[in-house]
């Protein structure tokens, strides 16, 4: 059982070595070119792929918080009842610390916030999708879309799966300082507020992200209609050239 | 981390019951009103919050805290045996619970627990025949916690390797078992050499197991298990002066996990009397403390039991890991022992000596 | 006459002053008797404090078990046509502390010859008066000549260890092995009361008789003739004596009594 992983590891690092190796020996070793692939993919599909992952992280990451909290506030007031019917009188209350239920549902709802957070980013990407030529597909605009998007997405998505990780351990601390005392809820509370803003910063950047590419856009697209002597401009991407002097003296 | 942001999952619903029990433990204010006591025996009506005089007999202060009315069916006088009994079952019932609920590995954690008092059933059956007692008085005397199926099995051996062979070797204790097969007749002596031995591999085991789990598992559990190992060493030292265990023998029971291993085991092999002792322990500073010879007011016991009950509670200030469940049932335990030092101490009217109990929260 | 009532009245005074003395020592030995028994009891809890009360209680007694001391009755005395069962003891306690202090030199030097797991042997018979038979019901079982025998004997088949100490385990706490220590005390304590107690009822019985005499000289000395007719009444200056003689009655009664409820305290279980 534990050897599973290493196993895993050196059959998949064999198997790599093995391709790379034919590559490089059959002479074929230009078929591996990262750059092409960054260039052929299409920028739809980095779009797309970017916004599964935005959405798809978030929702894990408020998935992963949910159960953590739910296991603590619903379970243990569960619990807590089951401990009451182990006992044989039933004159005592039934439950031994039902005020968390209701407190700790705040910690339930901050892991709806991150959630959030994914589908509006989501929907907002979505925006950005637009039906565009074939031949036009692969304009640095569209490329740029593409990736910015890919990359935003996965921000967000990220972002927002860490701080999921992190409301749920310390909502899961919130609800047991609270079975115990009180006054704590409150204070542990704040912490829990830290962690959420992490999701927060995830929805910035990823904003960031769209809006700077609609910057960009506005005057990539303008830049092939841009009179070559207006050189206020941005340079023409597809044929930049870096300025050479010849003269070697 | 990982450990922390998955334990929930599997764990979060027994950790809550674990917590909500320990929330039930017996505080100080609850002990101080238990040494008010006069009586152990007490009116055989149910309590109703607030209506008696809380501070006339132990039975009665017990029904007003989680412990509720367990002790109203028995006959008065109360022994301390039967209160001890009646505690040990409640206990017993709530870990039972706990081990229900549970899935791997925490369900093999709280299994780990049980071996040790399986290993106490085992020994007291084992010395049930060999003093030609009845097997069913024995079976009913055997811890709870420790019951496993071929129990009434134990009862027809006369040899260690006949008792390997035709019972222990399904039970879980059957790894214990390698450094005591023989062919010996089992009497007094070589009973004792068989607990101890079976004792110390088991704490071995454990804590090979709580280390593998890793994460605040080991820390706890590493820092709560060699101090039990430490302990024993000392026990078992001073225990044996003016035995006839002999010191090879002796240094054969030392377990190798604590932080007496392996130079404090190997001065202790030797020691004759309780300064050698002392020395060998004075590396140590926490166990210095073990030796101050204050008469009359705690015996080294009393300080060992004090120093886990710290250690216990070490466990609670950390979340995602499974010392609180050991913690739990030994601080349960401790518990226990203090509400029976107390019904003693009342029933032989020596008050003096009651508030030698170890106030848990 | 005179005479007579005079070696009487000094009897009396005599035996009074002793029966003081033997009372008192009879109280001292019973408040260390007292002391030693919960001494003993408050070790045995300690001791469950640590091994666990499950691990110290009656279902861990050897059935194999038998008894450790002996007690002998031997009637000695001149007064054998009484009907209780109490001889007289003075010659006997000689003897019996003779003896006594005899197999107790053989006691303690067996006890600090061998250590615990050597006594196997280590059986002791002390000779001692027996209680009365409407209290006491202590076991005797004859071992102490047969003692060697029986180990050459069970050496063949197993040896038993009779130390009661090592039934709770060979590592036992030291709270337990003092416990063994303070009970051991208190049995041979017991014995030693249980003498005084039947001393101090032979001097009573002694003192009711040297009583009557005196009476009986009185009323022989005051009038000769009614004597045949009635016995002569208590003179006052009986009255002292007589209150003495009914408090230390009253005393030694409820000492006996008191002897055996201390003998079934609680039990360990």
């Amino acid at each position: 059982m534990g050897y599973y992983y290493a196993y895993l590891a050196g059959i998949s690092a064999s198997v790599l070595t093995a391709v790379g190796l034919y590559l490089l020996l059959t002479g074929s070793g230009e078929a591996f070119n990262v750059g092409l692939l960054l260039q052929t993919v299409s920028p739809y599909s980095w779009a797309l792929v970017g916004i599964a992952l935005c959405i798809g992280l978030s929702v894990t990451g408020a998935a992963w918080r949910d159960q953590e909290a739910t296991q603590l506030v619903t379970f243990r007031g569960l619990a807590c009842m089951e401990l009451r019917s182990l006992h044989v009188d039933t004159n005592q209350p039934a439950v031994k610390t039902p005020r968390i239920q209701s407190r700790n549902l705040i910690s339930i709802i901050f892991c709806e916030v991150v959630a959030i957070y994914g589908v509006i980013m989501a929907i907002v990407y979505s925006a950005k999708l637009n039906d565009v030529a074939p031949d036009m597909l692969y304009s640095a605009s569209n490329m740029f879309t593409g990736h910015a998007l890919f990359w935003g997405g996965l921000t967000v998505g990220l972002c927002n799966l860490f701080c999921g990780v992190c409301v749920g351990i310390t909502g899961s601390s919130a609800a047991l300082a609270d079975a115990q005392d009180s006054q704590l809820f409150v204070k542990v509370l704040v912490v829990e507020i830290f962690g959420s803003v992490l999701g927060l910063f995830g929805l910035i950047v990823g904003l960031l992200a769209v809006s700077l590419d609609s910057i960009l856009r506005v005057y990539v697209v303008c830049n092939p209609l841009a009179d070559k002597k207006n050189s206020l401009s941005f340079p023409d991407w597809q044929s930049t050239r870096l300025p050479m002097k010849t003269s070697l003296y | 981390m990982a450990s922390a942001a998955v334990w929930n999952a599997d764990n979060g619903f027994v950790d809550g019951i674990l917590r909500g029990y320990k929330s039930g433990i017996l505080n100080s204010s609850h002990y101080l009103n238990l040494t008010q006591c006069e009586t152990v025996e007490g009116m055989k009506y149910i309590s109703s919050a607030g209506g008696a005089d809380l501070n006339e007999n132990v039975r009665l202060q017990l029904s007003a805290t989680d412990y509720g009315n367990f002790l109203q069916n028995e006959p008065s006088p109360i022994s301390t045996s039967t209160i001890s009994e009646k505690l040990t079952q409640r206990l017993v019932a709530e870990f039972d619970f706990l081990r229900t609920q549970a899935v791997q590995p925490l369900a093999k954690f709280l299994d780990y627990i049980t071996y040790s008092y399986m290993i106490d059933n085992v020994v007291l059956l084992i010395t049930g025949t060999l003093h030609e007692r009845d097997t069913h008085e024995l079976l009913d005397r055997c811890h709870p916690l420790g019951v496993f199926d071929t129990m009434p099995a134990l009862c027809v051996a006369t040899t260690v390797s006949e008792l390997y062979n035709t019972v222990l070797i399904e039970t879980p204790l059957a790894p214990y078992f390698a450094n005591c097969l023989s062919a010996q007749d089992l009497d007094e002596l070589n009973i004792e050499i068989i607990r101890n031995t079976l004792y110390k591999a088991y704490l071995e085991d454990f804590y090979d197991f709580c280390q593998k789990i890793g994460g605040p598992t080991a820390e706890i559990m590493g820092d709560i298990l060699q101090f039990e190992a430490d302990r024993r060493t000392i026990n078992i030292t001073i225990n044996s002066f003016g035995t006839e265990l002999p010191k090879e023998d002796r240094k054969k029971l030392y377990p190798n996990i604590g932080r007496l291993f392996p130079e404090g085991n190997a001065a202790l092999a030797t020691a004759d009397d309780i300064d050698q002792v002392k020395s060998a322990c004075e590396v140590f500073s926490e166990y210095l403390i073990f030796f101050d010879q204050a008469v009359g007011e705690s015996t080294m016991e009393d300080k060992f039991f004090a120093h886990e009950v710290f250690l216990n509670r070490l466990a609670w200030q950390q979340q995602f890991h499974f010392g609180t469940f050991y913690a739990y049932v030994k601080l349960k335990e401790q518990e226990i022992r203090n509400i029976v030092w107390i019904s003693e101490c009342i029933s032989q009217n020596q008050k003096d000596r009651i508030s030698s109990y170890i106030s848990i929260f | 006459m005179n005479d007579q009532l005079k070696t009487v009245c000094e009897k009396l005074d005599q035996l009074t002053v002793e029966y003081i003395q033997e009372a008192d020592a009879v109280s001292k030995l019973k408040e260390t008797l007292g002391k030693e028994i919960a001494k003993g009891f408050f070790d045995l809890g300690q001791a469950k404090y640590s091994m666990g009360t499950s691990k110290l209680s009656r279902y861990s007694y050897d059935e194999r078990m038998k008894s450790l001391y002996k007690i002998q009755v031997s009637e000695q005395g001149d007064n054998d046509n009484e009907v209780f069962s109490i001889s007289n003891v003075e010659f006997k306690e000689e003897n019996d502390t003779e003896e006594s202090s005899q197999a107790k030199d053989e006691m303690t030097e067996k006890l600090s010859n061998m250590s615990l797991r050597q006594r196997k042997a280590a059986h002791d018979t002390l000779d001692k008066d027996q209680l009365e038979t409407k209290d006491e019901k202590e076991s005797t079982e004859e071992t102490k000549p047969k003692s060697n025998l029986k180990t050459k004997k069970t050496k063949e088949v197993r040896k038993i260890d009779r130390n009661p100490l090592h039934w709770f385990g060979i590592l036992v706490p030291s709270s337990l092995r003092t416990t063994q220590q303070h009970f051991k005390t208190v049995v041979t304590q017991i014995v030693e009361e249980a003498n005084l107690v039947n001393r101090l009822s032979v001097l009573e019985k002694r003192f009711e008789e040297l009583q009557k005499e005196k009476e009986r000289i009185l009323c022989e000395m005051s009038d000769p003739a009614e004597q045949l007719s009635q016995p002569c009444p208590a003179i006052e200056k009986d009255v002292e004596s007589n209150s003495y003689e009914s408090e230390h009655e009253n005393d030694s009664e409820d000492e006996m009594d008191q002897v055996v409820p201390e003998l079934h305290a609680p039990d360990t279980a």
